[in-house]
C-alpha cells in the first residue's frame, strides 16, 4: 500500500503548509512564506504520485469512494490554486484554501482505504472522463468561493474604515473579482461538461439519459447557480458584494451536489461515496 | 568612564524652547568640536560625544569620566552653544545614564519616541548625527558602538515587526485605501472637484502616487486650467461633472460650496454609466461636498476626513501593539551593547596586567637560568613551570575581582588604581580606533 504511505506523507505536508499559511497571515511575518509555498508544492506532488499509484494498483480510476473523492478534491483545489498563484500576488488566498484541502484531507484519512473490486456500473471509461471533470470543476468552485469571502472581508475593511484593518492587507477588489471571475467561469464550463459527460454515460448503464435522481438535480441547480452570476456580472452590474455572495450560495450548492445529495438520499443510483 | 545623554524633546519640551536649542546644520561642525576640545582625548567637556538636533527634539551623547561633573559641563555647554542662560531650559533637561541612555537612543532610532510612532525619517536623522560626529572627530569607540547598536535596532525593529507599516497621514491612507481596491494605479484616472489649495496639495500626490490621469472640475474654469496645466491633466467645465464621475476612479472633492455637491441620484446615475465600476471617493471639504448616503451605494467608497482620521487612529493603535516586540529587540541589542561596553572597561587593563607581570617573570627567569646553568633538562622544566605557576596563582584573584567589578558602574576605580600600583601606562591609540 505504497500509495497510502504516499498520501500520510501529503497529509503531513499539507498540515506544514497549512501552519505555515495561517502563522504567516497572524504573525504578520515574511518568514513563515518560505516554508508555506514549497510544503504545499511537496504536498501536490506526492498527494499526485499516491493518486496515480493507486490508480495503477487498482486498474481503474481512484474516484470511486468517499476515501477517493475527498482525497481527489484536495488534489485538484490545491493544484487549482497552485496553478492560478501566478496570476497577481495573492498568497492570501493560500490562506484559506491550505485549511480547506486539509479538512477534506483529513476527512479522507478516516475512511476506509482499501482498494475494493469496482462495483460494475462504474466499470467504465466514462468514469474517470466524468469525475475527473466534475472535481475539476468543484476545485475551480472551491477558490472562487474564497476569492469571494477574502472580497467580502475587503469590502467590510473598506466600508467601515478604522475598524477591520486586519483585512486591509489583503488583495485589491479588483484582483480579488478577477479572480473569481476567472475562477467561476472555468467552473462553469467544467460543470457543463460534467452535466453532458453525466447524461451520456446514464444513458448508457441505465439507458436513460435524464434520470432525474437528487445529484443530478443538485448539478443543475449549481449550473445554474453560476450561470446566473455570470449573467449578472457582466449583464446587469453584479461586480460588487451581490456578485460574491451569490457564489458563496454557489458554493453551498457545490456542498449539497458533493455529499449532499448522497448523504440525504443513500438509496440513490447514484450514492457511491457512501452508500455502499 | 560613563555615557551620558541629555535632551530636550517635543515630549517635555515646548516649542519656544526647542528653537532657541536647536543646533543648525551649518553649526554642527562648530557644536561638535567644543563638546570634544581635544579630539576625543584630554580634558574638555567630554571625552566622545555626537548631537542629535530635529525639529522634534535636541539631544547630546556624551562619554565622560565623572557622571556629575559631565551633567554640570553639559548644561553649561548648552547654555554656550545656544547663547540661552541654562535656567531656562534646565527644568526641561531629561539626563539619562549609561544603560538607560543607549536604550533611549534605540527607542528614537526605532520612532518609539517619534510624534508619529514608527516613522522612519528618524533612522536617517541618527545616521546622520552619527556620520557628523564622526565627520569632525567627535565620536570614538564608545559613540560609534552607540550609534550603531541604536541604528541596527532601527533597522530591525522596521524589518522584523511592523512599527513602521500601515498609513498615518491623510494622503498616505488615501493611496493605501485606493490600493485595496484597484489594483494598478497607473490605469486609472483621478478626478479633482474644486480647484482650491488642497486639491493642489492631492493631485501632487497622486501624481506622485503614480496615477494614470488627471482631471479637474471647477466652478471658476479659468483655476481649473491653471491646476490641469500644472499636473498635465485636462480640465473641464462644472456642467460636465456627471461626465467626468464616468471617467474617473478616484474623486477627490474639497470645494468651498456650502451645501453638498455630489447627491445620491448623481453618483448612482453616474454608476449605471460606469457598469458599476468601484468609485473611490474622497471628501476633504468642509462643510461636506458629497452626501453620505452616496457611501452606502454598491461598489463606491466615500470616505470624510474624519473617516480618514479614524483609519490613521487605527493604524496607529496596529502600530503600538508592536511596541513590546521592538522593545525587545531593543533590549537584546542593548545588552549586546553592554557587554561590550562593560568588558572594554576592565578586559584592557586585566590584559596589561598580565602583559607586565609576564615580562617580569621572564626576565627573572633568563637570570635564574644564567645561575643555573648545571641543571638538567628536567629541572629547567620544573624551574619554568614554577615561575607560571606563581604568577598564574598571584594574578588568579585580582582577575577575577576585576571581571566581577566589571558590571559596576565604579569598575574605572579599580582599573585605574591596578593601573597607577603596578605603573601600567594606558596604550596610545586606544581611543583613536
Amino acid at each position: 500500500m505504497i500509495n497510502v504511505a504516499l498520501f500520510l506523507l501529503a497529509l503531513l505536508a499539507y498540515t506544514v503548509s497549512t501552519v505555515a499559511h495561517v502563522a504567516c497571515w497572524i504573525g504578520g511575518s515574511r518568514r513563515c512564506a518560505k516554508l508555506a509555498l514549497p510544503s504545499l508544492v511537496i504536498a501536490v506532488a506526492l498527494h499526485g504520485a499516491a493518486i496515480l499509484l493507486r490508480w495503477l494498483e487498482a486498474g481503474y480510476a481512484p474516484f470511486s469512494n468517499a476515501f477517493e473523492a475527498f482525497s481527489f478534491y484536495a488534489w485538484g483545489l490545491s493544484a487549482a490554486y497552485l496553478l492560478i498563484r501566478p496570476l497577481r500576488r495573492q498568497a492570501i488566498l493560500g490562506t484559506f484554501v491550505t485549511p480547506l484541502a486539509l479538512l477534506s484531507i483529513v476527512v479522507a484519512s478516516v475512511l476506509p482505504k482499501r482498494i475494493e473490486p469496482l462495483v460494475p456500473v462504474l466499470q467504465s471509461h466514462w468514469l474517470p472522463i466524468h469525475v475527473g471533470i466534475s472535481f475539476t470543476a468543484y476545485a475551480m468552485f472551491s477558490l472562487a468561493f474564497i476569492a469571494a469571502v477574502v472580497y467580502l472581508l475587503q469590502l467590510r475593511s473598506l466600508k467601515h474604515p478604522g475598524r477591520w484593518r486586519w483585512a486591509s492587507r489583503f488583495p485589491s477588489l479588483e484582483t480579488l473579482e478577477m479572480l473569481q471571475r476567472r475562477t467561476a467561469v472555468v467552473g462553469l464550463v467544467l460543470m457543463t461538461g460534467a452535466l453532458i459527460s453525466g447524461s451520456l454515460w446514464a444513458e448508457k448503464a441505465w439507458g436513460i439519459v435524464w434520470p432525474w435522481e437528487p445529484q443530478q438535480v443538485a448539478s443543475l441547480v449549481t449550473w445554474f447557480i453560476y450561470a446566473a452570476y455570470f449573467y449578472a456580472r457582466h449583464n446587469i452590474g453584479w461586480q460588487d458584494r451581490r456578485g460574491a455572495w451569490l457564489l458563496v450560495g454557489g458554493f453551498v450548492s457545490v456542498l449539497v451536489t458533493f455529499v449532499g445529495a448522497d448523504l440525504l438520499m443513500p438509496d440513490s443510483r447514484h450514492s457511491f461515496l457512501f452508500g455502499a | 568612564m560613563q555615557i551620558l545623554q541629555a535632551g530636550l524633546s517635543h515630549q517635555t519640551t515646548p516649542v519656544e524652547i526647542r528653537e532657541q536649542l536647536a543646533v543648525p546644520e551649518a553649526a554642527m561642525p562648530v557644536a561638535l568640536e567644543r563638546l570634544c576640545p581635544n579630539n576625543g582625548c584630554g580634558p574638555g567637556y567630554a571625552l566622545e560625544g555626537a548631537l542629535l538636533s530635529t525639529c522634534n527634539r535636541l539631544e547630546i551623547y556624551a562619554v565622560v569620566d565623572c557622571v556629575e561633573d559631565g551633567q554640570r559641563d553639559i548644561q553649561a555647554y548648552l547654555a554656550g552653544v545656544s547663547h540661552t542662560p541654562s535656567d531656562v531650559f534646565a527644568p526641561y533637561l531629561r539626563l539619562r545614564e549609561n544603560q538607560a541612555a543607549v536604550d533611549h537612543l534605540c527607542q528614537v532610532a526605532c520612532g518609539l519616541d517619534s510624534l508619529v510612532l514608527g516613522e522612519s525619517q528618524i533612522q536617517g536623522q541618527v545616521a546622520e548625527a552619527h556620520r557628523l560626529a564622526l565627520a569632525h572627530g567627535a565620536a570614538g569607540p564608545v559613540i560609534n558602538h552607540v550609534f550603531q547598536t541604536a541604528l541596527r535596532a532601527g533597522k530591525r525593529a522596521r524589518t522584523e515587526t511592523a512599527i513602521n507599516e500601515h498609513a498615518t497621514s491623510i494622503s498616505h491612507v488615501a493611496v493605501e485605501l485606493a490600493s485595496q481596491i484597484f489594483d494598478d494605479l497607473g490605469q486609472k484616472r483621478a478626478l479633482l472637484i474644486g480647484a482650491g489649495e488642497m486639491a493642489e496639495l492631492a493631485a501632487k500626490n497622486l501624481v506622485d502616487n503614480g496615477v494614470g490621469g488627471l482631471l479637474v472640475v471647477n466652478r471658476s474654469h479659468g483655476r481649473a486650467a491653471v491646476l490641469a496645466k500644472q499636473f498635465g491633466g485636462e480640465a473641464l467645465g462644472w456642467e460636465r461633472l456627471t461626465q467626468a464621475l464616468c471617467q474617473a476612479d478616484i474623486v477627490i472633492s474639497s470645494t468651498a460650496a456650502p451645501h453638498a455637491i455630489l447627491r445620491p441620484e448623481t453618483v448612482s446615475a453616474a454608476m449605471r454609466m460606469r457598469r458599476n465600476r468601484p468609485l473611490f471617493l474622497i471628501d476633504i471639504a468642509v462643510p461636506r461636498d458629497i452626501e453620505p448616503a452616496v457611501g452606502s451605494l454598491n461598489n463606491v467608497f466615500l470616505y470624510d476626513i474624519d473617516d480618514l482620521k479614524q483609519v490613521i487612529e487605527a493604524n496607529l493603535a496596529q502600530r503600538r501593539r508592536e511596541i513590546p516586540r521592538v522593545q525587545s529587540i531593543i533590549d537584546e541589542e542593548v545588552a549586546g551593547f553592554w557587554s561590550w561596553f562593560r568588558a572594554r572597561d576592565v578586559v584592557p587593563t586585566i590584559v596589561d596586567l598580565r602583559n607586565h607581570v609576564d615580562l617580569i617573570r621572564e626576565g627573572e627567569l633568563e637570570w635564574a637560568m644564567q645561575k643555573l646553568e648545571h641543571l638538567s633538562e628536567q629541572e629547567r622544566g620544573v624551574v619554568l613551570a614554577f615561575s607560571q605557576r606563581l604568577v598564574n596563582k598571584i594574578l588568579h584573584q585580582p582577575t577575577v575581582r576585576l571581571k566581577e567589578r566589571a558590571s559596576e558602574r565604579e569598575a574605572y576605580r579599580y582599573t585605574d588604581v591596578i593601573r597607577d600600583l603596578f605603573g601600567i601606562v594606558e596604550e596610545d591609540g586606544d581611543t583613536d580606533d
